[in-house]
């Protein structure tokens, strides 16, 4: 069984007298370890998709299990303690941390929330912090920090709870290209060994590009990169292959 | 007609061309044809999608222009069987030089499935989404496959690789998006289509 399971999920948002579906019948296996690139045009839904995966928003039909357990019929607490420890973290570009609080601090307040003091749950956070590359600005206020920095910081954040899928929105709102190839390349060294299954979510390829599996995200439906046949030959090509068949 | 003229004219022709003029020059020494379309291949990406026949027929091309000589190779222990080694004449270096300063033009595009739109009927519709899904699959096996190619920046062959690679990206972004749209304009048609005959 996959580690995290979106079955037949649909979606739909009010819109006018109406409503608008966002995701339609739509189904993703992810397995430990995985790297999943999925890339969509804006508004296609991408957000919406990662927020049910992640158990943030419920969908109107269909359901997520994560590691053999229907998030979908939890009660909210027991979804929320799964963004907590060993389960699921969504990494969104939206990410506002405190201005004049150190990068340590951040990275160790949501450990608060499972019974650790402070003092104990700053050896996670330099470990989080090192494990993205940050530790050298682990005592920096984050009004300070630049925007790839902030970006591994609210990484190290999650990387915390030692999750073990990571589903990560739009990291493609980097100032320079060299700060995103850098991100991208720790993303996809985050998974292998450790197991941690990755996803990311960009109306950019450049952050999917080396992903293991790559597919498309539009009209409510997500298109696999690796499903093969589906191409309609020309008809005088079907035509003539049934003339010479016996 | 002056040489100048002449090799103007010569440099013209295909990017695979120039491609290979260029290599013989840098490289300044002979090289068999297995060797260049391992080094055109590598230089240009994946994305060019580089055959061994094309290479050799633009061989042949500039051995006929005057601008490449062909010889059996020659090794310690005589002439090597068989194996034909390239390498730039005099006139050589002018020609890749005037293929440097010619002016770029765009490429026509023709892709095939943008012919088959163009030329469609209405009751092909389902037939050009499933045309569409499996021209996305194309891309993102290109994207696959030109992340492989990814090259260090730092030098002025790394910079190149990195724009060519850059240049197959774009370009793929771009075919991504006029596909979404595709999709989407062939969904609303065919939705609003099938609420008339509804009604």
């Amino acid at each position: 069984m996959s580690l995290l399971s979106l079955e037949h999920l649909t979606k739909r948002f009010p819109e006018g007298r109406g409503h608008t579906t966002v995701l339609e019948d739509l189904s993703l296996q992810v397995d430990a370890g995985d790297f999943v690139g999925i890339w969509g045009m804006r508004r296609s839904g991408k957000t919406t998709l990662l927020r049910v995966a992640a158990g943030r928003e419920l969908p109107d039909a269909g359901s997520v299990w994560f590691d053999g357990h229907e998030m979908t019929s939890m009660s909210p607490d027991r979804r929320a303690a799964l963004q907590r420890r060993n389960g699921i973290g969504l990494l969104s570009s939206d990410w506002r941390p405190e201005r004049n609080n150190p990068a340590v601090e951040h990275v160790a307040l949501p450990l608060l929330s499972d019974g650790m003091s402070l003092h104990e749950a700053r050896h996670p956070a330099w470990k989080a912090l090192e494990r993205v590359g940050a530790a050298q600005w682990a005592h920096v206020p984050a009004a300070r920090l630049s925007q790839s920095e902030r970006i591994r910081v609210a990484l190290a954040q999650i990387l915390v709870h030692e999750p073990r899928v990571l589903l990560v929105d739009e990291p493609a709102v980097l100032p320079r290209p060299s700060d995103g190839a850098e991100l991208f390349d720790l993303l996809r060294s985050l998974g292998g060994s450790s197991g941690l299954a990755v996803v990311i979510a960009s109306e950019d390829i450049a952050p999917i590009r080396k992903a293991r599996r790559l597919m498309s995200l539009g009209s409510g439906k997500l298109r696999p990169s690796d499903e093969r046949g589906t191409l309609v030959p020309f008809p005088e090509r079907t035509a003539a292959r049934k003339r010479s068949q016996p | 007609m002056p040489q100048g003229t002449s090799d103007r004219r010569h440099a013209s022709g295909s990017p695979l061309r120039g491609a290979l003029l260029a290599l013989l020059v840098n490289e300044g020494e002979p090289l068999s044809g297995y060797r260049l379309a391992t080094l055109v291949e590598r230089r240009l990406g994946p994305a060019w999608r580089v055959t061994r026949q094309s290479v050799y027929g633009a061989l042949e091309r500039l051995v006929e222009d005057g601008l490449v000589s062909s010889a059996a190779k020659v090794t310690f222990h005589g002439v090597a069987e068989g194996q034909r080694v390239y390498s730039a004449t005099d006139r050589a270096s002018a020609a890749l030089e005037a293929w440097m300063e010619s002016p770029a033009t765009r490429e026509p595009m023709r892709v095939e499935l943008q012919a088959r739109i163009a030329l469609s009927r209405a009751h092909d519709a389902p037939h050009l989404l499933r045309a569409l899904d499996a021209y996305e699959r194309d891309c993102f096996e290109m994207l696959r496959r030109s992340s492989e190619a990814e090259v260090p920046m730092g030098s002025w062959v790394g910079l190149a690789m990195n724009l060519t690679r850059v240049a197959v990206d774009e370009s793929l972004q771009a075919d991504l998006r006029w596909i979404a749209l595709a999709r989407r304009w062939i969904e609303e048609f065919l939705a609003e289509r099938s609420a008339q005959q509804g009604r």
